[in-house]
C-alpha cells in the first residue's frame, strides 16, 4: 500500500477527522504536482488512536516541537507529516471544518479548501507555494470564497493583493496565452480583493 | 515578440536604481511616450517588471536575473526568447508525462523526426527532483505540422483557455544540443538551468535542483531580497 492509502485506512481505523494539505489537496484542482509524502491536519483528540494505526503498520513516530509537527517515518515509504494545533496560523479544527471530500482514483479523500490552501502556502511563501497559488488562481479563480480569504487574510496579517499578484508571476509553461491569463487574473485579484 | 531591444534593456536599467513612474522613465530614456507604454506593456507581459498606479518597478523575476552573472543572465533572455513560440497540446485521456514521452519517442523512430525535450521535462530526467505536469520540447519549425498531425493520431488535440497541456512544442529554426539521458533526447543541463530561470516558479526550483546536481559548473546567486522565497 502507498503512504497516502496507509494513512487513509489508518484515518478510516481510528476513525480521525483529517483534511489533506499540501500538493495533496492541490490535487481537488488540477493534477500539477505530484508527491509521494502526505502532510495532514488531524484533529488532536484523534492524534494518539492514529497513531496507534500507523505504528501497526511500520512507521515510527517523532515529535519535532520546532515545526509543530508529528511526524510518522517508514523506511521504504516515506514520511507522513501531521499537524494538530495550526498550520500557517489557521487552526487545525478551522481547517477540518471547511474541508472539501473528494473522489481521487477511486478513493475518497479529504483535503483543505481551496481559500485554506492558498492562505496556508502564502504563510509559507516558499517559491513552490506561490507557483501552486498562481495554478489554484488559473483554474478557480472566480469560483474562490474572497470574503473569506479577505477576512483571514486580514487576521493573518497578509497583504493579499500584493502576494497573489506576485504568485501569478510563477504561471507554468504549460498554460495558454499567458500574457492573457496573466492580465485576466491581475484584473481579478484587483477587482476581489480588498486593499 | 522578440528577445530584449536597447530601450528595454534601458528600462531595465533605470528601474535597477529603483521604482519610476512612466512618465519619469520616459524622459530618463529619451523615447516617445507611446513607444514607452507599449514597451512597458510587453515587458511587464514577459514577466521583467510589474506596473502599479503608474508606477514602474523590477518583477522578481528580473531581480533575480540581474543579479546574475552576465552569461547567464543573456543566456535565459536568448531561451526565453525560443520558448515564446509555443503549440500546446492536450491528451483526450490523463496518462501522465511519462506515456507523453513514449508517444514523442514512438513518432520521432517511426518518422526519422528529431526532438530536444527541455525545461521541467528534461529537469526531471536528469535530477528526478520535481515530477513535470507536462512533455515540453524543441522541435524543428519545418516539422511543426508534422508532429502536431502525428500526435493527433495518437491522441492529441489543442489545448484551450483555462487548460494545462499535456504536451508542449517549442518550434525553433534549429535544434539546440542534446545530450542523451535513458534513451530520450534531452536538451543541456547547463539550458534546462537557464529555461527554469525564465520561468520563475517549478522552473526556479529545477534550476537550483540541476545546479546542485552539477556543483560548481552552473550556479545560482540569489539576492538578498529574494531569500526567503528561494530558501
Amino acid at each position: 500500500m502507498s503512504l497516502l492509502d496507509d494513512f487513509l485506512v489508518s484515518c478510516q481505523e481510528s476513525n480521525a477527522k483529517y483534511a489533506l494539505v499540501g500538493a495533496w489537496a492541490l490535487i481537488q484542482i488540477t493534477r500539477y504536482r505530484t508527491t509521494h509524502d502526505v502532510d495532514a491536519a488531524v484533529s488532536k483528540k484523534d492524534l494518539w488512536k492514529l497513531k496507534e494505526k500507523l505504528e501497526e503498520k511500520g512507521y515510527f513516530y517523532i515529535h519535532n516541537p520546532r515545526l509543530e509537527k508529528h511526524e510518522f517515518k517508514h523506511s521504504e515509504k516515506g514520511d507522513i507529516d501531521i499537524y494538530t494545533e495550526n498550520i500557517g496560523g489557521i487552526p487545525v479544527e478551522q481547517l477540518i471544518e471547511r474541508a472539501t471530500p473528494i473522489n481521487f482514483e477511486g478513493r475518497n479523500i479529504t483535503c483543505i479548501s481551496p481559500e485554506d490552501l492558498i492562505l496556508v502556502k502564502l504563510a509559507a511563501g516558499r517559491e513552490r507555494d506561490m507557483a501552486d497559488i498562481a495554478i489554484i488562481l488559473y483554474h478557480i479563480v472566480e469560483k474562490l470564497d474572497w470574503n473569506y480569504l479577505n477576512e483571514e487574510a486580514k487576521k493573518l496579517n497578509i497583504k493579499l493583493r500584493d502576494r497573489l499578484t506576485n504568485s501569478i508571476q510563477r504561471l507554468p509553461i504549460n498554460i495558454v496565452n499567458p500574457p492573457k491569463a496573466k492580465k485576466h487574473l491581475t484584473e481579478k485579484i484587483n477587482e476581489l480583493t480588498k486593499t | 515578440m522578440n528577445g530584449l531591444d536597447d530601450l528595454e534593456f534601458s528600462i531595465l536599467f533605470y528601474l535597477m536604481e529603483g521604482t519610476r513612474s512612466i512618465r519619469t522613465l520616459h524622459s530618463l530614456v529619451g523615447a516617445p511616450i507611446s513607444t514607452m507604454y507599449r514597451k512597458i506593456g510587453e515587458l511587464e507581459e514577459r514577466g521583467w517588471v510589474n506596473v502599479r498606479d503608474g508606477e514602474v518597478s523590477l518583477s522578481e523575476k528580473a531581480v533575480l536575473l540581474l543579479n546574475q552573472k552576465f552569461e547567464v543572465a543573456v543566456g535565459v533572455i536568448h531561451v526565453e526568447h525560443q520558448m515564446l513560440n509555443r503549440t500546446l497540446l492536450k491528451a483526450y485521456q490523463f496518462e501522465g508525462w511519462e506515456n507523453q514521452i513514449k508517444s514523442v519517442i514512438e513518432i520521432s523512430e517511426s518518422k526519422g523526426l528529431d526532438y530536444a525535450v527541455a525545461s521541467e521535462t528534461a529537469a526531471y530526467l536528469y535530477t528526478r527532483y520535481q515530477t513535470p505536469s507536462s512533455c515540453v520540447m524543441y522541435i524543428r519549425e519545418k516539422d511543426k505540422k508534422v508532429w502536431t498531425q502525428l500526435l493527433r493520431e495518437k491522441g492529441y488535440r489543442e489545448a484551450i483557455e483555462g487548460e494545462l497541456a499535456d504536451v508542449v512544442l517549442l518550434p525553433v529554426r534549429s535544434l539546440p544540443q542534446t545530450v542523451n539521458v535513458n534513451g530520450v533526447w534531452c536538451v543541456s543541463p547547463k539550458r534546462v538551468f537557464l529555461e527554469g530561470l525564465s520561468q520563475m516558479g517549478r522552473g526556479l526550483l529545477d534550476s537550483l535542483a540541476i545546479s546542485k546536481t552539477l556543483g560548481e559548473k552552473i550556479f545560482l546567486t540569489v539576492p538578498e531580497e529574494l531569500t526567503d522565497v528561494i530558501a
